[in-house]
């Protein structure tokens, strides 16, 4: 398996009014051509810093502090603003959460679409404004030609997202990102998102890293989980073992909490309390004030992250592993 | 259940401080703002001279022991008249945005909560006093209303309080219909209590920039009216005024320009400044590193 | 035993320009004493705004409310003082409904404030009270809203609710903005509460899973009707209209047994409640059309006890 994306030990912070904080505390992460990686974690938990930070898109006061990310190659933390900009839209794409938000309310939506094309210098105006059409058919946006001039205004959130989609896809990345893109809809248009992704998925070939905060979507579209907690990665795993052996009490605790239909008179068991206070991380293993099974070593030492087989690897003191 | 963690907690206003702070220029701006007022309700006991006492032998001379700015055509201190403009320009420029503050405020609300007409009716004031040329209607009021401070002050006032009316009512529109309103209306309050309770303290905030923001802008207007005559009426110093004088005088006694206009300048950018950072500050999300 | 809440044809209609939006076009439910409905639909289908009518935020058009037994529907704002301290809301937006210039402390104590309740120590005691029953410490009193994460935010917005003691809560897609995990926290203590307190709730959504668990009853809504509505052990047990069995497939199901699905999606959105079509207003999306369902608008019709469904393909699945 090709190797498309190489992460380690990444280091993102955030410098507040209220203090520091470590959004992002050294992780390390691979990712497969054809791939695709979902990345599982609460609010606040750095998922999406995690991702977004490789391509510079953090806030102004975000600083990378460490690590690297190598690309087909090139360490995109070390590339200067062209490079990135090269990359963008171009190799690498992404969608967002907000479909309200995300798109320029005063452009036609079919001009945003070709944007990426016109911008990378793929194809001429005529040529592009084809392939925009088409774009938009292919993500399900009906009468295409006469809808290429809308107004995002005129769309709904779903037809957005598809929109973005559309925008996403417009020169073929090699990488897809896409953050919580589904959060923001209702169950309904999520399944219809959701089933596009994976039809495009399979068509494009593309590799995707997903980011949310639903097991429920992730553990259907990827194929690999990641779960981080509190700026580190607690559990990685392809999806089977993580179903058939979740090993971190976060993990399990988040797949016990999950929503699903047939919870009828079963009891909920929710994780107790609230994830921490961004710049005042507990000491030890971030998660322990929350954690069940938590020892008096969990309060003193942060665990390190381990493999406990070939491809499942696990960050808690209950779990002896192999080798790191 | 939860337990604090050990951060203090931060409030709102001790947010704001905080973020307030950590802009240089905001400070700096601020601590020059009230050294400029104190100077300039004290101007009376500490101005060496009264403004309008002329020393004709003395006439045009530069800095000096005795003066410390040097001296205009009829011998009076310049340092003193600059003193005195300060104060005045600080009269203005606070009671003119005491009367923005009352008209496009209550008007502002007025349109905000009633709707209908009665908003299409006050925007429509307000947009033909945005399309009317402000300093002309200046020029008319104060000609109408005579030359004194309070007559200027209250020129530049009404026709300055279109920005806030538009202000206000885009608040109150936002906050009219915020869940938080609709909670307390929920609950069961009267209007009265929820304007009183919740509208009116989350509408401070970006009503304390505009007037801050406004302060200079009526000193810049007063000078602008002073220039073309129409501003206090001589021998009451202004800096429209000195600078005016100074002009005419400019190669023979550049001082007659250099220190009102500097002194001016200095004024408008330390308001401005404080004006900026307190726009800054109350926005939450200009998190400063 | 009389329902606490009863709507008898509920209407609400929003003029644009010369049309008119149908946002709630006859609505009859009815809410027991202690019991959960559940109400669920996808957005635009009109179920927030039946929750508001409710609790009279919105001025009906059309048709009855009913509380304890009492017709508020024309009551104006002075009259329905006194019941609202026993009708409450919660909001989808958990930071949004929070005054972000007060205190958690004050906020709470704001309805208790509006009907001059108690002394200020009283009323004092009475919020560190309502903030242990939600599960926040009491020495977060003065600490403001925005220093919290959202499924705390939204305990306090359920601790303001409950301020006043109310015997009736519309919970207005409470969890919809939260994180999955904390969803499960917020049922959890709502229903705790409603097993406390014995209060009632209209617990409104756009997914069923949420409200399988805490619901006794459940509505499903689609622009501006009720197509399905009866017992929530009948209906997901057994659901029979097209739309309901859509919602439900629409839900993921994580692959416990490794076999992953194609998420199945209900083709095309929800139409605009303006230009409504002529007969049943299911039938752009519904894929088991009968000619007469283009025709003649269904009405809900029992098909067992305690299990009302509205479509004309109903014949086939009875008995």
């Amino acid at each position: 398996m090709m190797e498309l994306l190489n992460v380690n030990n990444l280091k993102v912070e955030f410098h507040r009014v209220e203090g520091i904080v470590k959004a992002v505390d050294g992780i390390s992460y691979k990712l497969n051509k054809g791939e695709s990686l979902g990345i599982v974690g609460e609010s606040g938990s750095g998922k999406s810093v995690s991702v977004l930070s490789l391509l510079r898109l953090i806030n102004r006061n975000g600083r990378i502090v460490d690590g690297e990310a190598i690309f087909l190659g090139k360490d995109l933390l070390k590339l200067n603003k062209e490079e990135l900009r090269d990359i963008r839209g171009k190799d690498i794409s992404i969608i967002f959460q907000n479909p309200m938000t995300s798109l320029n309310p005063i452009i036609r939506v079919g001009i945003q679409v070709i944007e990426p094309i016109i911008w990378h210098r793929l194809m001429k105006n005529e040529e592009a404004r084809e392939r925009a059409i088409e774009l938009l058919e292919r993500v399900g946006i009906p009468e295409s030609p006469k809808r290429f001039l809308n107004y995002p205004l005129q769309f709904s959130g779903g037809m957005r997202q598809r929109v973005m989609i559309a925008m996403a896809l417009a020169c073929h990345p090699k990488l897809l990102i896409a953050d919580e893109p589904t959060t923001a809809l209702d169950v309904t248009i999520q399944a219809q998102i959701m089933e596009l992704l994976q039809e495009l998925k399979e068509e494009y070939g593309m590799s995707v890293i997903f980011i949310t905060h639903d097991l429920s979507v992730a553990t259907n579209f990827c194929d690999r989980i990641i779960t981080m907690y509190a700026g580190k990665i607690v559990e990685e795993a392809p999806v089977e073992e993580i179903l058939k052996t979740p090993l971190h009490p976060y993990t399990k605790g988040l797949l016990n909490s999950t929503l699903e239909i047939g919870s009828r008179g079963k009891k909920l068991v929710p994780i107790p309390g609230n994830p921490p206070n961004p710049t005042k991380h507990p000491s030890g293993c971030k998660f322990h004030p929350r954690c069940s099974f938590a020892m008096e070593i969990c309060q003193r030492e942060e665990p390190p992250l381990v493999n406990i087989s070939e491809n499942h690897r696990v960050a808690c003191h209950l779990i002896k592993g192999e080798s790191k | 259940m939860l337990r604090k963690n050990k951060t203090e907690s931060i409030g709102y206003w001790k947010a704001f401080w905080l973020r307030f702070k950590k802009n240089k220029m905001a400070v700096i701006g601020g601590v020059f703002v009230l050294i400029l007022i104190a100077l300039a309700i004290l101007a009376p006991y500490i101005a060496p001279y009264p403004y309008d006492e002329p020393h004709y032998i003395r006439a045009f001379e530069g800095p000096s022991k005795d003066f410390i700015f040097g001296t205009d055509a009829l011998g009076r201190d310049l340092f003193s008249r600059i003193l005195y403009s300060l104060r005045n320009a600080c009269i203005i420029g606070f009671g003119s945005q005491f009367v923005v503050l009352i008209i496009g405020g209550i008007l502002g609300a007025v349109a905000g909560f009633k709707g209908g007409w009665i908003d299409k009716f006050i925007m429509s004031i307000v947009d033909i006093m945005f399309a009317f040329p402000t300093f002309l209607f200046n020029v008319i009021l104060v000609t109408a209303l005579g030359r004194g401070l309070f007559t200027i002050f209250l020129a530049i006032g009404l026709t300055g309080w279109a920005g806030m009316a538009r202000l206000v009512r885009g608040q109150v529109l936002y906050l009219k219909n915020s869940e938080f309103v609709e909670a307390a209306k929920a609950a069961g309050a009267s209007t009265f209590y929820i304007i009183r309770k919740h509208i009116l303290p989350n509408m401070i905030g970006p009503i304390l920039v505009n007037l801050a923001f406004g302060v200079p802008g009526a000193m810049m207007t007063e000078s602008g009216l002073a220039v073309i005559g129409m501003g206090v009426r001589p021998p009451m110093p202004s800096w429209g005024n000195l600078i005016g004088e100074g002009i005419g005088m400019m190669m023979a006694f550049p001082h007659l320009l250099i220190f009102p206009a500097v002194t001016f300048a200095f004024t408008l950018i330390s308001f401005t400044f404080l004006a900026d950072g307190l726009r800054d500050a109350f926005n939450p999300r200009s998190e400063i590193s | 035993m009389k329902p606490l809440l009863q709507t008898v044809d509920l209407k609400k209609y929003f003029p644009q320009g010369k049309r008119i939006l149908k946002a709630v076009d006859g609505i009859s439910i009815e809410i027991k004493e202690g019991e959960t409905l559940g109400l669920v639909g996808e957005s635009g289908c009109g179920k927030s705004t039946l929750g508001r009518t409710i609790l009279k935020l919105l001025r009906p058009d059309g048709g009855k409310i009913f509380f304890e037994g009492k017709d508020i529907t024309n009551l104006n704002d002075k009259e329905m003082k006194p019941y609202r301290k026993k009708m409450q809301i919660i909001f989808q937006d958990p930071l949004g409904s929070l005054n972000p210039q007060m205190t958690v402390g004050r906020i709470i104590e704001d309805p208790l404030i509006i009907h001059k309740i108690g002394t200020k120590k009283e009323r004092r005691k009475r919020v560190e009270e309502l903030l242990d029953m939600v599960g926040i410490g009491r020495e977060f009193i003065n600490s403001f809203p925005h220093e919290f994460s959202g499924g705390q935010q939204q305990r306090i917005g359920i601790a303001r609710a409950l301020a006043l003691n109310p015997k009736f809560i519309v919970c207005d897609e409470p969890v919809s903005a939260l994180d999955v995990s904390i969803q499960a926290q917020i049922i959890d203590l709502l229903e705790e509460i409603q097993q406390k307190m014995g209060i009632s709730y209209l617990f409104i959504a756009h997914n069923l899973a949420v409200v399988e668990h805490i619901s006794h009853k459940v509505a499903v809504m689609y622009l501006g009707k009720i197509v399905e509505y009866g017992d929530a052990d009948k209906i997901f047990l057994n659901p029979i209209h097209p739309y309901t069995r859509a919602l439900l497939k629409s839900v993921p199901k994580i692959p416990w047994d490794g076999q992953k699905q194609r998420f199945y999606s209900l083709k095309g959105e929800l139409p605009s409640p303006i230009d409504l079509p002529k007969g049943c207003r299911f039938q752009t999306r519904c894929t088991e059309k009968k000619a007469i369902c283009f025709e003649k608008e269904p009405e809900l019709t029992e098909v067992e006890k305690n299990h009302f469904v509205s479509c004309h393909l109903v014949r086939t699945y009875r008995g």
